[in-house]
């Protein structure tokens, strides 16, 4: 990314790719990473195979949310610029669209649609979120090790009121001695 | 709650939530709102994530929008926004600019694996809370259908968006009827 012609065509294809996989991205962002997959390796060649699977990486275990791996794939593909256009470009439509679907929903509070639309949706939601889990606890936990900082995690934040980034600090350093 | 929380509490408290939230954000967003500041019930929680699942785009600042749009509005929302997106934002472009460097080094790998595996105990924690409250609420109906979402995002037989266009409307359908 030297020349000053191919900065405003790469921001502009990132945005509008970005904004345009935010605003199908039902469920959340992970329901579009293949697409996002499919643009940055194949697509617009951003970065490698390998590259997109360490940087997600990064992304998963850096504070903030793992969405933010757009962060890291616009600053591949066009630098610091890329990386603000494309975080913007997922998360602020998105934004707007829930401010306005908010105001709605609470002003139908009382209506029998908005009760058993609400009430459907939590039951698929809860899957979503232990699918989410399931996925997350296969792709991260390889060893015994990550199995069992997975558990103390989980045991910690269910049975105590001890704050969990305190396991988190164990586990980075066991992670880093090469225990997991 | 006796009153609601200002648009500078709102801010801070995601603030100290991004920086917090190792390996994704919901686990410790359900943490901060519902445990640590009670702003919200393990009841209202489940209800404003399914919602901000209903909406595209990443779960985390849909869910950031609408708590603190209930609260406090237009300032309230983008307080939240700036706070859980910009500080995190930040660290992932130093990360990037490291990244070539970085992405080597055995020790850094394994502390990023131990913090991965340390996740995915948090989204447990999370779906423990949220299955208990969509037991208490007829789990003759909603236990299937969290179990029939959870399978077939789980087994890559539907992707998220699919799930929900598919067993969205099955499930709203059946509290629909209920409230009949």
């Amino acid at each position: 990314m030297n020349a000053a012609h191919a900065f405003w065509p790469s921001i502009i294809a990132l945005v509008t790719r970005v904004a345009g996989l935010g605003l199908i991205a039902f469920g959340g962002v992970n329901s579009v990473l293949p697409a996002l997959h499919h643009q940055a390796v194949n697509e617009q060649h951003w970065m490698t195979d390998r590259d997109f699977a360490n940087l997600f990486a990064l992304a998963s275990v850096s504070p903030g949310p793992n969405f933010m791996v757009l962060t890291l794939i616009g600053y591949e593909a066009a630098g610091v610029a890329g990386a603000v256009a494309a975080t913007l470009a997922l998360c602020v439509p998105t934004a707007m669209l829930t401010f306005a679907v908010v105001k709605v929903w609470d002003r139908f509070k009382t209506a029998r649609w908005r009760i058993a639309l609400q009430a459907g949706l939590v039951p698929v939601c809860v899957g979503f979120v232990g699918a989410a889990a399931a996925l997350l606890v296969r792709a991260s936990d390889a060893s015994l090790g990550g199995y069992a900082i997975t558990a103390a995690v989980a045991v910690v934040g269910i049975a105590t009121k001890i704050n969990p980034l305190w396991v988190f600090a164990i586990a980075a350093v066991a992670g880093a001695l090469g225990w997991v | 709650m006796t009153s609601p929380p200002t648009t500078r509490e709102i801010f801070f408290t995601f603030l100290r939530m991004t920086l917090t939230a190792f390996g994704g954000a919901i686990g410790w967003a359900h943490r901060t709102v519902v445990v640590d500041r009670a702003w919200l019930s393990e009841r209202e929680f489940a209800e404003t994530l399914s919602l901000c699942q209903f909406v595209p785009g990443p779960n985390i600042t849909n869910f950031a929008v609408a708590v603190a749009a209930r609260f406090r509005g237009a300032p309230g929302a983008i307080a939240a926004m700036v706070a859980l997106v910009v500080p995190p934002m930040c660290i992932l472009i130093v990360v990037g600019a490291l990244y070539e460097r970085i992405a080597g080094v055995a020790a850094i790998h394994g502390a990023l694996n131990g913090l991965s595996a340390a996740a995915a105990g948090l989204l447990l924690v999370m779906l423990y809370s949220v299955l208990r409250t969509l037991v208490q609420s007829r789990p003759a109906v909603t236990v299937p259908i969290a179990l029939a979402s959870f399978a077939a995002v789980v087994s890559g037989v539907l992707s998220v968006p699919l799930a929900l266009i598919v067993l969205g409307p099955v499930s709203v359908a059946l509290a629909w009827f209920r409230r009949n």
